[in-house]
Formats: C-alpha cells, structure tokens, sequence
C-alpha cells in the first residue's frame, strides 16, 4: 500500500496572511477596495488547495549526504536544516489549475486585476504550505520546513520529490522542462521531526 | 500471440459488456514493487512479476487487460522503445492458451503540461505519442488504451496520435473529480462531443475517485454519449487507518456501487488505484448478469471548448460576427499589425454582450491567413471558454485551426460544389466538428427553397460517405438582401421551416438581409424574428446591437424558453445603464481634484476604465487630440503618480488608472492624423534570461503606454542578442531591462554589455525587487528605476531632451 497521505482542504480553511498580501500589493496593512474583494471573489471560485506527502526514515553520511529512501541529496544547508532527523516528511502542495487558467486570462484583460490576483493567490499558496506543515507536525518536534531551490538544494530535485508523492496523479503538478512546477503556485518542501 | 480468430474488441463491446483489469500499483507492491517507483522498468528487471500481473487479471476474468506501459514516453525513458516491446511480449505470453483475450497498449499522459499554461508544444505532444504508437502496433495488440488524461488538450494530442499511425480501436478515459470536471476544467458533455467527432471508439473515466462518487458524472456520459461508456474507479480513497495507508472500498461494496454504474448504463468496465483481482472477479460476479443495453445514438448537436459546451436544440443560439475583417477597419488593422490584444478585447466583449459562440474570420490577403487563424484561436481559448465558429474559405486555413482547436469546433463553411465536399468533409471525419453547410453549389445559389433543399440532401448524403452524421451538420440556407429581389426573405424563411420539418438545425447570417437600407438595423431584426418563428437555431450577428438582443431576450420569453422570463428581466434592467461604472476609491478623495478638472481627469484620476473611453469621446468632439493628451490625461497620471509616490495611493489604483488612460489614449489616437501622434518615443522592454517574473516589467509597459510612449516588450526570460537585435530593428536607443532574482543579475550584466559594446550610446534602464542604485552601477546600467514612477519620468526626461 502506498505510504503517501492525500488531503484536500476547502478554501476557506485556510486563512491568508493579510499582511503578506498588503506588503505585496503595496497597500497598508488591513486596506480593501471593491476591486481587490472581486478579484478575491474570482479566485475563490476555482481555488482548490490540495496537497499530499510521504514519510521517509533518513540515513545521513559524511559530508553531507542525506538519503532519504526515494533519493539521495548531498547538500550542506539541508544538512543542517534536518539536524539528522531520523525521520523526514516529503510533502507538495499546490492551489490547483484553475488559477493559473484564472492568471493567464486577466494578464491579457487586466494588468491591476492580474496584479491583485497575483497577491492573492500567492498569500492562498504561502497559507497552505502553512496549513500542511502543521498537519504533518501535529504535536511533533519539528524542524522548520525546507524548500529545494533554497540554499545549496536545486530545483533539479524535484523530480524526485513529486514521483515520491504522486503527485501528478494526485494534485496535477508536473515540471516544465527549467524544472518549475505547473500549476505556478505550487510549494514542494522537507519537514524534518527529531525524536 | 494473441489468439487471431476471435471478434474485433469493437463488434464485441456492441454485443456484451467487456471487463477491463484492475490496478497495477496495488498488485506489484505486494511483490515488493516501493511506493513511488515506477513499474515499468520490471518488463525487464522482473518480467516474471509482470506476467503473474496479467495472468492474475486474466484468470479473475478480464477480457481486456493493459500492458504495463502507462508511463512509458520518450520524455520519461530513453529505452522507451525496449519497454515496450518488453511489456507486449509478456502480453502476448500472458495470452496462450487463452481464448478471447484482448491486448491493450496503455498510454497514460505525457508528465507534462500543454502549453498555454505549461511548456509542451502540441504537436509535440503528438510527437511523444506517436512515437509509443509507432512501436506498439509492430508488436500485435488489439486496441488502445489512453487513461487517467487530465487535460482535454493532450486527450486530443493522444487520440491524434493514434489516429494518425494506425487503424486500432481505442478506448479513452479521463480523470474527473467529484463535481464532474478534469483537473484542466474539461465538463463529460465537452469531452464526449470532442472525442465522439475524432473517432473514438468508446469514452469514459477512471482514476481519482472511488465508485461511489462518480455515480453522477456517470449519469451524465449516459446522456450524451452515443459510444459505449467506460468506467474504471479507484478503490475508494487512501486513508490512513492504523498508521497505515489504504484505500477504503473494499472489494464487495466496489461491485455494489458498479452494479448501480452498470445498470445506469455503463458497459465496460474495471479497477484502477488499489484494486485488485480479488474486485475485478467480484466485479463481473455482481454486473454479468444485468441486463445489456448500450447507450444508443445521442441526437443532441454540440459544439464545445476546453471546458464547456454549447448544444444547439430549442433555445437560440447567437454567435458573434465581429471578428471579421470584411467591413471593419479596426480589425483589419489589428490583424496587419498582429495586435492581438484589440482581437482578444473584441471576443471578451462579445462574450459580455452575450454572444453564446464566436464567429472567428482573419481572411486578409495580405497576411499569412492560416499562422494567423492558428494564433488568434490558441489566444482567444487562453481567456475565454466560449465555443467558436471556425470560419475560412481555405480548407488549409481550416484543417491548421482545426488541429489545434481545443474542443469540437463550429466549422464554416462547406457548400454543394463536389470540390468543397472533398476538400472539407475529410477534415471534419479527421478532427471533428460541427459543419456549417451553405444551400450553394456550381450553379450558384438556387432561387427557391425547394431547389436550396436539394443541395442540402446533396451534401447530407456526400456527408454519410464520410461517417457524417446529420446531427453534425447546421444548414445555412443563406439570406440575400431584399434590396435586389424583394421575394428572398420569404424564400429563405420557407428553407428555414422545411429545414426544421427535417430535423436540421439551421443557421443565418442575418444582417445580409438588409445589405443596401437605410437604418438596417431594423430590417434585419425582424427578418431574425420572423426566422426564430420558423425554426431558426443559429444566427451570425453583431451582439452590440440592441435592437437584435431585443428580439432575442423577448423571442425566448414569448416561446416558454425563459422561466419565469428571469432572462428577460435581467436584460431588461440591464439595458439604460450606458455607462458601466467600475471604481476604486482614491484615498485622497475629492479635495485634490479642482474645479477645472475634467470628467476625463476625474474617471483616470479613479480608474475609471469605461468612463474615462465616454468622457474621451465626448472631449474630442470639441477638443484638438493633442489637448486632451496634454491638458487631461498627463496631468491626470502625474496626479495618481504623485499620490503612489507619498503612499497615498497604492499600485492597484496606480495600475487601474494606467488602464484608464491607455483606453482614452486609444480614443485619442483613433483621432489623430496618421503623421502625427506617433509615439512620443519607443523603449524595448524585457524580463532579462532566466528570470520569468514579469509583472513589474509588466506594470512599467502600462504606465509607459499610459504616457504616449510606444513598447516593444520582449516577454520574460529574454536572451541578450534578443534585446540588441529588437534596438536595432526598432531603432530604438532606449531599453528597460528588470530582473527579479539576484541569480539573474549576471544575465542583466550580460545584456548591458553586449548593447553598450554595439553603441554606447543605447542607453539602458534597470529595476526589479533585487536591484539597488549599488546594483545598478555594478552592471553599467545608465539608471536605476526603483518604482515604475520614476522609470516612465527619466523617459520623459529622455524624449524631451
């Protein structure tokens, strides 16, 4: 049986940083106008948070190799992230493909919509990587989480990470051919648990 | 070898239901296959497991099964070719000694996207599948399987693919969610009309969702299908019980729920995710005995795109003429210009203006029809998912459209003449569609109606040659003006009637009509109300014209078309409202907004986008262009500029402002003589190689176009000899490079480098969230802009020097 946990979470569980979203629209914290709840109003309705992970014992070796089962990574900033967690959760998220489909629309219609839904959706994506994380802790000790792309890990891995996880059956997500993800607001990390 | 003398899989599911296998996944972990690992490497590291995978499906009683190949490509393997064969052979193995087995080559979706929204080119798509085609129908199977497809674009790449290189049944399944739609947005009824017209042998789906909750989707195949339906779920769901994973439909309640599936009417059947033989037998011990009916001929007439579909049956059906360049300076401009934000702009409003299907017609002489036709229809599905009418004299023009088509397409046009026949009839057998038929052929266009309806009888029975149904052909019996002959209305509105005693949907350009009255208008709003009272389906027509919306809302409201004449109210209250006012509050408010000020300055001042083109307008009746330019617009820009700059004003406004006035310019330039008003300067603007985030550079063309200036915008991820060779085309000296990441700033370095090596004197802008004035030295830039302000105001400084 497969050992990769599928959860999808309705939208409105997941509650957005709105300060996030001010910093990225460049508007004071708390401010909101008719046309930034209508774009919110259109995101909402073809926003599907999803999000799947698999749980891996790690074996690390000198100089820097972690294996996790699935693949190895030889990386000094990862390293020192997991502080030899003995187990590691594999876990991608993403928004789904209505918003991409949503994004590319208003880029030819609508600079400030595209602009504002742009935020939006990436505040949806930042909020679910959050809510999976603390899924996957519940009451754990946990390191905090690690993204490839970050530090001395490449975007190369992340072939590995969505094949360990399905999830291009279970969320949809696959790789362009510079290795970023479709849908574009998808969100792959590690979360180390120490004993 | 697979045993020769036994039916044809497609004669067989005619007559009895057919089992299909079950899960793979589930099979080969208990052989100790690891979660994550890909099974099709044992076709030659364990070919022994593989064959106990299909012997174990054979004897719980599959009659067809799959070749473990599902992702098997040439993106994925290089060995592809060696898999393959790897795993037909063992098929063929599994397969002795048995009788009326049948051998299906499993192909599930490529791993990547499709573009627009991912990187894979359509015809590379096609590509990838036929090269598995291609070394799968040298090997002896019997049909094809394409599965688990979450996007209707690659379903059609595959199916044209097999198509394409040989002559074997295929079946296709795609992956929906509960409420019934593919990850991409694809409905059962879109799906269905697209692979019906391209000859697929049966539709279904599978994957994703346990029996139980595709019950509904089910129901829906069943009332549009008119080909065998397939039904493949998952286990149920994973769950995790114990601290371990499993799906939770056990092998009993799975064959409950598929007798409820069956009886509904679907008639072949399987497991996929988590099944095993164990639900495979169960399966067909619960569903072999009940009774057999196939769904049978659908006469529903449909046209669909990506994710929607239109059926052509009481209610009727308005399709869009504005994109068409015959009569419309405005497009044949756009088309010469290849100005495809004026085209997409035009279908949006139609779309609003309620427009159920859009007319698409690029036919200029000048210009490469078929290129254009190709890109104009991959734009307008990128924004909108209204169906559309292809529309081309040329067959080629039509065949290039209609390979790319993402759906099943309106077709127009063929007529009666034998040449036409042959050109377009193969086309739609090939990538279907819905064919408009003109009631014309070699003796030109028949007087009478009855002499119109024996070309009709002509190309229906031409059409039948072809597998050409009649419910895939909507007959346009032509409206000439009554302006030379006063009797042609009453002639076509008689071919109207008879074609509605026939059965035939029909279609009209209606505005012909009154080619050569004054106030048209009139003429041919009645001439469509009196075709609505015959029969008429379809009319090609322009959706701004009140007059024909009226006849339309009212017509359907008469005809017990609109319950509780909710349509008609809404219309109603909708209509008298000119100006649609959308606004977001400036937080300066009114103060700063003096006496003098225009509505024009106003409606910019506050993004007002609809207001700001009425005020335009009005302005230019009594205003030199160049005025309204430099006493309304400017000052109005500079105005919300400055508020963003003290943070009073924040870059949502900021950007609905730059909306606004971009639109009035639009106003203005239609105004000026062709000599002058050529920009106020041009700036080659790009997102520099390896990076891909472009709104800033997006926002910085916004307020540029805002001001009068013209941009040449390369896109993101832009190679530095692209940016010298645009300078040099354009004659451009001014270029504006930005960049989000620190990895990319080498790459800004680089572009910088090779301009100033080529002229010192093209001088170059740089900005992004990374760059500082200490950045921007570093490289050469000439200026750092750190907001888009303060760009567009050195580029007034630098054209006014």
């Amino acid at each position: 049986m497969p050992e990769i946990i599928y959860r999808a979470v309705p939208a409105d569980e997941l509650p957005i940083n709105e300060n996030e979203v001010a910093r990225r629209l460049g508007t004071e914290r708390g401010y909101t106008d008719e046309m930034i709840e209508s774009c919110r109003r259109e995101l909402l309705k073809v926003i599907t948070p999803k999000f799947s992970y698999t749980i891996s014992d790690a074996v690390y070796s000198d100089d820097n190799v972690i294996d996790l089962g699935y693949v190895k990574i030889k990386s000094e900033t990862l390293n020192k992230n997991l502080q030899h967690s003995p187990v590691v959760y594999t876990f991608a998220a993403t928004v789904g493909h209505g918003v991409d489909r949503l994004l590319m629309r208003l880029s030819k219609i609508s600079q400030a919509k595209y602009f504002v839904t742009d935020a939006l959706a990436s505040a949806y994506a930042e909020a679910l990587a959050d809510y999976a994380n603390n899924y996957i802790k519940q009451g754990k000790n946990c390191r905090p989480r690690f993204s490839p792309g970050f530090g001395d890990v490449p975007l190369s891995f992340q072939k590995d990470i969505l094949g360990a996880v399905n999830a291009q059956k279970l969320l949809g997500i696959t790789l362009t051919e510079s290795f970023l993800m479709s849908p574009m607001k998808s969100v792959t990390a590690f979360i180390g648990e120490q004993k | 070898m697979p045993v020769k003398n036994k039916k044809k899989i497609t004669e067989l599911m005619k007559e009895r239901r057919i089992y299909l296998d079950g899960g793979t996944g589930s099979v080969l972990q208990g052989m100790g296959l690891k979660p994550g690992e890909g099974p099709e490497n044992w076709n030659l590291t364990n070919p022994d497991k593989i064959l106990s995978l299909y012997n174990a499906y054979l004897d719980a009683g599959s009659d067809v099964f799959n070749t473990n190949t599902f992702g098997v490509n040439k993106l994925k393997y290089d060995n592809y070719d060696e898999l393959i064969k790897a795993a037909i052979n063992l098929a063929h193995k599994a397969c002795e000694g048995r009788e009326e087995k049948y051998i299906a080559f499993d192909m599930g979706p490529t791993g990547r996207l499709l573009e627009p929204l991912g990187d894979l080119s359509f015809e590379d798509a096609v590509d990838v599948f036929a090269s598995n085609i291609k070394v799968a129908k040298e090997c002896d199977v019997d049909l094809v399987i394409i599965e688990t497809m979450n996007d209707s674009l690659e379903t059609k790449a595959a199916l044209l693919a097999v198509k394409e290189n040989c002559d074997l049944p295929v079946f296709v399944m795609n992956v929906y969610d509960e409420g019934g739609k593919l990850m991409t947005g694809a409905s059962p009824e879109a799906m269905v009309a697209m692979l019906e017209g391209m000859g697929a042998d049966a539709v279904g789906m599978n994957c994703s969702l346990g029996p139980d909750k595709m019950i509904n989707t089910v129901k829906r195949f069943a009332a549009c299908s008119s080909l065998p339906i397939i039904v493949k779920p998952n286990a149920g769901l994973p769950e995790v019980r114990d601290g371990k994973t499993v799906y939770n439909v056990d092998a009993e309640e799975f064959s409950t729920y598929m007798a409820e599936i069956a009886e509904i009417g679907a008639t072949i059947l399987g497991g996929c995710c988590g099944s095993t033989p164990e639900y495979i037998a169960k399966l067909i011990e619960k569903t072999k005995d009940l009774e057999f009916r196939l769904p049978g001929e659908k006469d529903i007439t449909l046209v669909s795109a990506y994710t929607n579909a239109v059926e052509i049956a009481e209610k009727p059906i308005l399709i869009g003429e504005r994109i068409n360049p015959t009569g419309k300076k405005k497009v044949k401009e756009a088309l010469r210009t290849e100005n495809l934000s004026y085209i997409l702009d035009e279908a949006l409003k139609q779309v609003d203006a309620g427009a159920h299907i859009l007319d698409v017609n690029v036919g200029l002489p000048e210009i490469d029809e078929a290129t254009m036709m190709v890109k104009v229809v991959k734009e307008i599905q990128s924004v909108t998912d209204v169906p559309l009418q292809l529309d081309s004299s040329s067959p080629e023009v039509l065949a290039a459209a209609m390979r790319i088509y993402n759906g099943k397409a309106l077709i127009n046009s063929v007529n009666g003449e034998q040449e036409k026949m042959d050109a377009v009839f193969p086309l739609v057998k090939k990538y279907g569609g819905t064919l408009i038929a003109l009631t014309m052929d070699e003796n030109g266009i028949p007087k009478t109606a009855e002499e119109r309806i024996a070309v009709v009888n002509k190309i229906v029975d031409e059409a039948k040659k072809y597998g050409i149904e009649t419910k895939d052909i909507i007959v346009d019996p032509l409206a000439l003006t009554i302006s030379s002959d006063t009797s042609a209305a009453l002639e076509t509105l008689k071919t109207v009637k008879m074609l509605k005693e026939m059965g035939i949907k029909s279609s009209l350009g209606v505005s012909n009509i009154s080619f050569g009255l004054p106030k048209r208008e009139k003429i041919t709003t009645t001439f469509y109300t009196c075709a609505l009272e015959n029969g008429l389906n379809c009319a090609i027509m322009n959706p701004y014209s009140r007059g024909m919306m009226d006849a339309f809302h009212t017509f359907k409201a008469l005809h017990n078309m609109d319950e509780a004449c909710q349509d008609y109210i809404e219309y109603a209250d909708s209509i008298g409202d000119e100006v649609i006012v959308s606004g977001a509050a400036v937080k300066t408010g009114g103060e700063s907004i003096t006496q003098n000020s225009s509505q024009l300055h106003y409606a910019v001042v506050k993004g007002m986008k609809e207001s700001a083109i009425e005020s335009a307008k009005t302005l230019l009746e009594n205003t030199e262009p160049l005025t309204v330019i430099n006493e309304h617009i400017i000052p109005a820009l500079n105005e919300i500029g400055a508020a963003f700059e003290k943070g009073k004003a924040y870059l949502p406004q900021l950007l609905m402002s730059a909306e606004a006035a971009s639109a009035a310019f639009e106003e203005v330039k239609a105004k000026l003589p062709a000599t002058e008003g050529s920009s106020k300067g041009e700036v080659v603007l790009c997102t520099v190689k390896g990076d891909i985030h472009d709104i800033g550079k997006n926002i910085v063309k916004v307020m540029l176009e805002s001001y009068g200036f013209t941009v040449y915008d390369l896109g993101k991820d832009v190679d530095p000899q692209l940016v010298l060779d645009a300078c040099i085309e354009h004659g451009t000296k001014l270029v504006g490079l930005s960049a989000l990441m620190t990895t990319t700033v080498p790459a800004m370095a680089d572009t910088i480098k090779l301009l100033h090596e080529h002229d010192s004197e093209i001088t170059v802008m740089v900005g992004g969230a990374v760059l500082t004035q200490d950045y921007a030295d570093m490289i050469h830039a000439d200026f750092y802009g750190k907001d888009a302000m303060d760009t567009v105001r050195f580029t007034e400084k630098y054209y006014n020097k």
